[in-house]
């Protein structure tokens, strides 16, 4: 985003390459490296802990990988959710200039309507439905409750299904929002 | 005093130029109703949810939140820059020109932004604080009021000196965001009473990142006198002078570290 207020978003723009596409590697790579980092270490010792422990009773292992492979499936979805609602957030810069006030809008959007500001099952009933079937839901909550085996897989295929359709569904919305912006760009030198 | 005046007037022309992009100032008025309605919402859904916790009553809760709010508002207003060198500037190339000034640079990344969204936060709490207190029956101490009030400012000095320490790791990885963040999410586990959690955590939360010190152990003196106000004023100081010296130390023996990125 403060690419478009420095003006060097005009060095992106002649490059050619994909300007969605560049963002979406560098997310993908980010995801990657973090979960090979941290992810994984992180999850085995957490695992190994808990079941020496005893707080994993009754744990059968087939259904273990089927959410495990899910929380994967989902992960991803989830980064590129992330990825794609900033994307559109970033065109939007294009109209105003400069991030500042749409940064703090997507944060405070994301961090309510995806759980991380308060667990979505503390919603009330109404809103709970809307949220839940809104593409926020799918950027944290959701991978964490498959993980967790709290949804059951058919629920589990059914959120990542709803991620999958939404990632599209935003895709093809950015694309259009992008052609519309692409022209209103003011490049401030760079 | 030249510092002072050198301070407003930095903030006057960074909030002029973000007032230049008209569109995104209305954007940004917006959002910060937005994240205020969202707040308080959240609140509200908490409290309906949980009728009580560890023994503490309804508004018993609700004031340790909105309490808990206030030293992360006042260093919300003050230090949101260091957020931007820890995750960005470094690495962007972008912090050469404070080190062309002769002004020291911290005082410069200070003097960079104002947030105006503390102040949502500090009304919010306030009002929440207000709320429940008069839903509390408690015999008000001028003690208490003291320390609550040292919890606030000092705990705010508290917070800010953990983010110019983390921060100024920026200065030697180039990139220090996540470890800030890390450090910065303890705060939330503060919004809670002490007494639900388990000893270690307690333990680390009242000795090694104090949020606990500045916010629990104030409101629990405050509604059941567990503690010696005055005492508890003195080490919340004394905690917030140490770690400001160290935060500045470390801060000065990395910053002798930097090395420009380009840009």
């Amino acid at each position: 985003m403060p690419t478009s207020k420095k003006g060097t978003v005009g060095n992106y723009l002649i490059k050619p390459i994909s300007y969605r596409g560049k963002f979406a590697a560098t997310s993908l790579g980010n995801l990657l490296t973090m979960t090979l980092m941290f992810g994984v270490p992180l999850y085995a010792a957490a695992l190994v802990t808990l079941g020496v422990l005893g707080f994993l009773p009754g744990l059968s292992f087939p259904a273990f990988f089927a959410h495990l492979g899910l929380f994967l499936l989902s992960g991803l979805c989830a980064s590129l959710l992330n990825d794609t609602i900033s994307y559109i957030f970033g065109i939007l810069c294009f109209y105003t200039s400069s991030g500042w006030g749409l940064n703090s809008l997507k944060v405070t959007l994301i961090s309510f309507l995806s759980g991380t500001l308060l667990p979505i099952a503390f919603f009330p009933k109404g809103l709970r439905e809307v949220v839940s079937r809104m593409p926020f839901a799918g950027m944290s909550q959701n991978p964490v409750l498959i993980l967790m085996m709290k949804y059951d897989l058919k629920e589990s295929l059914r959120c990542v299904a709803l991620s999958v359709a939404w990632i599209v569904v935003l895709e093809l919305f950015a694309k259009l929002l992008f052609s519309h912006a692409v022209r209103k760009v003011t490049v401030h030198g760079g | 005093m030249r510092y002072v005046h050198l301070y407003f007037t930095c903030i006057k022309r960074s909030m002029i130029s973000r007032l230049e992009y008209k569109k995104d100032t209305i954007v940004a008025l917006f959002s910060f109703f937005f994240s205020n309605f969202c707040s308080l919402a959240a609140i509200y859904f908490i409290l309906q949810a949980i009728p009580a916790l560890a023994g503490y009553s309804l508004p018993e809760v609700g004031f340790f939140y909105g309490f808990s709010m206030m030293p992360i508002a006042l260093d919300h207003l003050f230090s949101d820059e260091f957020w931007l060198v820890a995750y960005r500037r470094v690495k962007d190339g972008d912090m050469d020109m404070h080190f062309l000034r002769p002004v020291p640079v911290m005082f410069q990344v200070f003097a960079e932004t104002f947030q105006p969204e503390g102040f949502g936060e500090l009304i919010l709490g306030a009002a929440l604080i207000t709320v429940c207190a008069l839903n509390l029956t408690v015999k008000v101490t001028f003690g208490a009021i003291a320390v609550l009030c040292v919890g606030a400012v000092f705990g705010a000095i508290i917070i800010t000196s953990l983010k110019v320490a983390m921060a100024a790791l920026a200065f030697i990885f180039k990139r220090s965001g996540p470890l800030l963040q890390v450090i910065y999410n303890f705060s939330s586990y503060a919004k809670y009473p002490l007494a639900i959690y388990p000893w270690l955590i307690r333990t680390l939360l009242i000795f090694v990142l104090p949020f606990g010190l500045f916010i629990s152990l104030p409101v629990d003196t405050l509604l059941y006198g567990t503690y010696n106000p005055w005492l508890l004023c003195l080490a919340i100081i004394g905690c917030s002078a140490v770690f400001f010296a160290v935060a500045a130390w470390i801060w000065t023996v990395c910053e002798r570290r930097y090395e420009s990125t380009g840009s």
